[in-house]
């Protein structure tokens, strides 16, 4: 008798057949990888066999016998794994229902996510690493709601924020060019929703101070030169004082969405300028 | 190559015999496997002795370039210091990339040996065999890695006899000498469950054995994971100066998300166990384990932390990238072949039952490993796609991990309670009347305390009640059990519940009720704040004794008793300053000060920073806590299946069985 026939008499968990238990299903399994292993087992078995027969290391009638045996043998594995894969579980049937739910879940899911996300994500600093805040810097966690409030066009609370920063980081005897900028930045877009002009030119001087301010600071920075750019151009009528910082903005890559936001000015301030 | 020093030619050779170990191991025992030669099988150990012994021996060897200062190693000349102390030399081999890589393959052919070790006796096992396959491809990688692009004993530039030292952070405190070496441990632990996973799916075995055979190892790997998070924490606590504990910054995030699959892992792994569920689910929270381990690296140790850009610059990037690529072409696709095995043979019956609360858990886990990993890579996607370069803020990270630790605490309180199968609102009624009532008095406790918000007190009232819970569960174990009631997995798992309950009260208390402030002292004057007076004595300096340290320190007697002494730690060779924190740790509250730019010695003026910061030794104590309850978990419970038990079997009611085995339901 074969092993896979001794089993087959014992009532292995892989013989019958009805369906495998949840019970069972484990050793079900196991038991048809040791059947396929077997199966590869004698199958290379039968090839070796008849490389050995064919250079005459072995007789006719010990070539017949052991090819019968290991036949008889991988048929009964054979028939033993066909058994056992049918007896897998099915697929199981599709739920409409659940999937509306999973989906739903996961569209609010997404939504929430992306809401934090877009609140919590600002520009980086060099040396800043991709998450999280230096610890103990504070003034970064106001920057990103300054950043959120831009955002948001609230120009308004945006400056107030970025004011903080600038404070926050004097205190520590340091002079953030970001903050700076968009200080300025955001005093020179209060002034076009101002309706008093007095105070709207004002904000426009302090503007162009603060932005003149962070170039002082940090050559470097895009930001500060695009933006005095667009307000030399687009609040004080000044194409000529607005060309050089066109071209600083231009020279220091600035990142793309303040590219594109100057991208609609370069073109008319270098027609205007001459 | 030529060697710089005998360090480097005897730790290469090392690192050689590690490669040849690690390689003609996997192809001694593919080979024997494909065979059926049980003989070549049995040599298997011998080949992941080979390279436990070839990185013993570069280890030793770049250990001994670091306390002998072999400044012919670039490494050295890079980590490496005359006046750094022996201790910290020790640790600066894993304060830079390639040490930190050989520390690595240390750790891995450690575990591989390990495995070899454990199943000796079963090497003719094709399960074994391939999983042995698998740890020693992966120690091949790393053996590479020491080779190529991270090597630890390339030649540095002739006529350095000095070096920087490692980084300042990194000798100023002695956690550094434990918390890498315990998270690796961690980190590579999870490379066992990994391998066992792949064999059971190259070899189609895959019912419950793998899972029997590596639970251990992965209660292990978790546990060393999770101390290695929270002696991190610890050192930024005490190091750092900024008085927090997690920053969710990138390196931090990397360790984070392996832990939160592992996590999900260990308690959804349980559901197969007994219903032979969750199958591709457990397998693809592993994988996601190890490859979240790599990805890890990749981020930490490439360069694009700062800059997608820099991913280039770094030596290891693409190296690690490919790796991860390759972890998750094969793994999903060896799961996808084996799919139709893979199905479940049964369903979750209620989701008012232990699986169904297991499967939440796994869920919440899973949307929390997302949200890390999705604001982790985010700037870098925006980076590569947009050139903006950006930051996600700690604030993405807090808000979304609060209302995810709240559920959590919610399910750690009713899960423990519900029996498998089903449950009846009668029977939870009667299982939960006790730790609710915990849960309300916690709450009473921390209003009466004065706290106030709504997410610090839920979250009070929800520890209080998962508190219970868990109490409720060693109390019944023990009752009948008696010592015997604190061991096995449901008993230790509740005395780790208790530790995370410990972490979570810890974590609301001090990320709620901190508060700061800025204060001038000056000398003779007592400030009176938060509480506290603070008197400064005095303004010292000191230069240690080889003249590489200079110790600014602010001497501020705190409540008319002991001095604490804030300082700012300069290293003189670097012109580095570090500030030091000085901590007066209490059971209730954390007095930690800080000292500000600006005073000299000898003034009778200093600026400090003071926070008052509720609860944080809670964290540590927790800490522990959940690692003494991952030992008791790791003993057998008083009834101990055999790992060829049946896996799926359903609650025994007999009334024996049951007066047996009264505290059923903790399983």
């Amino acid at each position: 008798m074969t092993g896979a026939a001794e089993r087959e008499a014992s009532g292995d968990g892989t013989s019958g057949d009805g369906p495998v238990s949840a019970r069972r299903s484990g050793d079900h399994l196991d038991r048809l990888a040791e059947l396929e292993e077997e199966r590869r087992f004698l199958l290379r078995s039968l090839d070796d066999l008849e490389r050995e027969y064919g250079a005459g290391d072995v007789d006719v009638a010990d070539y017949e016998t052991l090819r019968d045996g290991y036949t008889v043998r991988a048929a009964a594995v054979l028939r033993e794994i066909e058994s056992g894969r049918s007896r897998l579980p099915p697929p199981a049937p599709r739920r409409w229902g659940r999937t509306l739910a999973v989906t739903a879940a996961i569209v609010a899911l997404a939504i929430g996510i992306g809401f934090a996300l877009a609140s919590a994500f600002g520009e980086r600093r060099a040396g800043q690493e991709i998450t999280g805040f230096t610890p103990g810097d504070d003034a970064r966690t106001v920057l990103a709601a300054a950043r959120d409030a831009l955002n948001q066009r609230d120009f308004g609370l945006a400056n107030a924020l970025f004011a903080e920063v600038v404070q926050m980081e004097r205190e520590r005897n340091v002079d953030s060019a970001e903050a700076i900028t968009y200080f300025g930045w955001t005093l020179a877009l209060q002034s076009v929703q101002d309706p008093d002009a007095a105070r709207s030119a004002e904000r426009l001087d302090a503007a162009r101070l603060a932005l003149r301010q962070a170039i002082e600071i940090d050559a470097d920075y895009a930001d500060p030169n695009c933006f005095l750019a667009i307000v030399e151009y687009n609040f004080f009528d000044d194409a000529a004082a607005a060309l050089p910082f066109i071209d600083a903005c231009e020279d220091k890559d600035p990142p793309a969405d303040v590219a594109d936001l100057v991208a609609g000015f370069a073109d008319e301030i270098r027609a205007a300028a001459g | 190559m030529v060697a710089a020093s005998i360090n480097a030619a005897l730790g290469r050779a090392g690192l050689m015999l590690m490669l040849g170990g690690a390689v003609f191991g996997a192809l001694a025992v593919l080979y024997g496997i494909r065979r059926r030669d049980a003989k070549l099988l049995r040599q298997s150990p011998r080949y992941a002795w080979l390279a436990l012994a070839g990185i013993v021996l570069a280890v030793a060897m770049m250990q001994r370039a670091l306390i002998t200062r072999d400044f012919s190693l670039a490494y050295v000349q890079q980590v490496g210091s005359a006046d750094t102390p022996v201790l910290f030399n020790v640790a600066a081999m894993w304060s830079a990339l390639e040490g930190s890589i050989l520390l690595w393959a240390l750790v891995l052919t450690g575990f591989t040996g390990a495995v070899a070790w454990r199943f000796r006796r079963r090497t003719d096992d094709v399960l074994v065999g391939w999983a042995l396959i698998v740890m020693f491809a992966v120690t091949a990688f790393f053996a590479l890695l020491s080779f190529g692009p991270a090597d630890p004993f390339a030649a540095g530039a002739p006529g350095v006899t000095s070096g920087p030292g490692p980084n300042p952070l990194l000798q100023n405190h002695i956690l550094v000498l434990f918390h890498p070496p315990i998270l690796y441990l961690g980190y590579v632990g999870f490379t066992v469950p990994f391998a066992f996973a792949i064999a059971a799916l190259v070899t189609g075995r895959l019912g419950e054995g793998w899972l029997m055979e590596t639970r251990r190892w992965a209660l292990f790997s978790w546990a060393f994971l999770t101390i290695g998070i929270l002696l991190g924490g610890w050192w930024s606590y005490e190091v750092l100066g900024w008085s927090g504990v997690w920053a969710w910054d990138p390196v931090e995030n990397a360790s984070l998300l392996p832990w939160l699959t592992g996590t999900a892992y260990i308690h959804s792994v349980l559901v197969q166990e007994r219903r032979g569920m969750l199958r591709v689910w457990n397998l693809t929270l592993l994988v996601a384990t190890f490859a979240l381990t790599i990805l890890g690296t990749f981020l930490t140790r490439s360069g694009v932390i700062n800059s997608v850009h820099a991913f280039g610059d770094g030596p290891v990037g693409a190296w690690f990238l490919t790796f991860f690529a390759a972890i998750m072409i094969v793994s999903l696709g060896l799961i996808a072949w084996r799919g139709d095995r893979l199905r479940s043979p049964g369903a979750i019956d209620s989701p008012l039952s232990r699986e169904g609360a297991f499967l939440a858990n796994n869920v919440i886990f899973t949307v929390f490993a997302f949200v890390v990993l999705l604001g982790t890579i985010f700037p870098l996607l925006v980076e590569a796609l947009d050139d903006r370069r950006t930051v996600v803020g700690a604030p993405y990270f807090d808000r979304l991990s609060m209302p995810i630790g709240l559920v959590l605490l919610f399910l750690m309180a009713v899960a423990p309670v519900l029996p498998w199968r089903k449950a009846s609102t009668e029977l939870l009624r009667d299982r939960l009347f006790w730790p609710a009532w915990l849960g309300a008095g916690a709450l009473f406790v921390a209003v009466f305390a004065g706290a106030t918000g709504w997410a610090p007190l839920v979250a009070f009232g929800l520890a209080g009640f998962a508190a219970g819970a868990a109490l409720r569960q060693v109390v019944l174990a023990t009752r009948r059990q008696g010592w015997r009631g604190l061991v096995g997995r449901a008993n230790g798992g509740m005395i780790v519940h208790l530790g995370v309950i410990m972490i979570a009260v810890a974590l609301a208390s001090s990320n709620s009720f901190t508060h700061s402030a800025t204060l001038p002292l000056a000398e003779g004057d007592v400030v009176e704040w938060g509480g506290h007076t603070f008197e400064l004595a005095s303004v010292t300096e000191r230069v240690n004794d080889r003249g590489s340290e200079s110790v600014l320190a602010a001497n501020v007697i705190l409540d008319g008793g002991r001095t604490y002494s804030p300082a700012i730690t300069t290293y003189l060779n670097i012109g580095q300053a570090v500030g030091t924190p000085s901590v007066r740790t209490g059971l209730t509250k954390d007095v930690y000060l800080t000292l500000e730019a600006g005073a000299q010695a000898g003034d009778s003026e200093a600026t400090i920073r003071a926070f008052v910061k509720p609860m944080i030794l809670w964290l540590w104590l927790g800490g522990f806590v959940m690692a003494v309850g991952t030992l008791l978990a790791a003993f057998p419970g008083s009834r101990r299946r055999r790992a060829t038990d049946p896996v799926s079997a359903p609650i025994d009611t007999t009334p024996d069985h049951a007066s047996a085995d009264p505290v059923e339901v903790g399983r």
